[in-house]
């Protein structure tokens, strides 16, 4: 549901295991029904799941998220406030799959969320 | 384990902010000063759910979500209407598996420490006594 229904892809720029992306934030989602009724926040659980998103395109398969080392949660990303956001993403192969390291950053630059994490192949 | 129910379904609203179709607990089994054992029956129309299993944001909301509701006990406690409440860090957490729809998630959070709104907590998460995931998590509380 998640890639249709919360985000959609502006434009992607992919070189080798380094990515750029510029989504958009989808005001229309579901998740705005229960999270809050009063005010629509982006659940973070939603966008660390649009992150491995794009990280499934850039790889080109589905993936796990197997391991979060660190995930820093730096603003409340309001589909208002925040129509558009920037994702930087870097994957480098591990033993078991990829270490993905990600920065998540409004169209001024403000650091939204800062994930350190490993996939692997779902 | 013990089975007493302090809270389920629409009753959590006492308790977290959240509504359908993001509310990630469904039973509330203990609760103390220091933590509190929650739970989840997974149902196959999860917002989360995606070829019959829960996916990882539907574990970590899991988790937030029961955190949320210690949190909020104290509120309702004093009559009062359940916080927002926001993640803050999400540290070390492990996804071992992906549980089956139909699956009853049992979740232990433990109070680390609690500073100004803050708090620090450690969660383990499983499925019949198999472990599905464990982190830390610091969560802010709007009050």
């Amino acid at each position: 549901m998640m890639r249709e229904d919360f985000f959609s892809i502006q434009k992607q720029e992919i070189t080798e295991n380094q990515a750029y992306f510029l989504l958009n934030m989808l005001p229309t989602s579901q998740v705005y029904k229960g999270h809050f009724p009063e005010k629509a926040i982006a659940p973070g659980v939603c966008n660390i799941e649009m992150i491995k998103s794009c990280a499934e395109i850039v790889l080109g398969k589905p993936l796990l998220l197997a391991y979060i080392a660190q995930c820093r949660l730096t603003a409340l990303v309001t589909p208002g406030d925040y129509p558009q956001l920037q994702l930087n993403l870097q994957l480098t192969p591990i033993e078991e799959g990829w270490k993905m390291v990600a920065k998540l950053t409004s169209l001024t630059d403000q650091v939204c969320m800062e994930l350190k994490a490993e996939v692997k192949p779902a | 384990m013990t089975d007493t129910v302090l809270f389920e379904g629409t009753q959590l609203y006492q308790l977290i902010p959240q509504r359908e179709p993001i509310v990630m607990v469904s039973h509330v089994y203990q609760i103390t000063d220091t933590d509190i054992k929650s739970g989840l029956l997974v149902k196959e129309d999860n917002i989360f759910c995606a070829n019959g299993k829960l996916t990882e944001p539907g574990l970590i909301e899991h988790i937030a979500q029961s955190a949320a509701a210690f949190a909020g006990y104290p509120f309702f406690v004093a009559g009062k209407q359940a916080p927002l409440g926001y993640i803050g860090e999400i540290k070390k957490l492990r996804i071992h598996q992906l549980p089956a729809a139909g699956s009853m998630l049992r979740t232990h959070i433990q109070l680390v420490s609690e500073v100004m709104g803050i708090s620090l907590i450690t969660a383990e998460t499983t499925v019949n006594d198999t472990p599905v995931v464990s982190c830390q998590m610091k969560i802010f509380i709007n009050e």
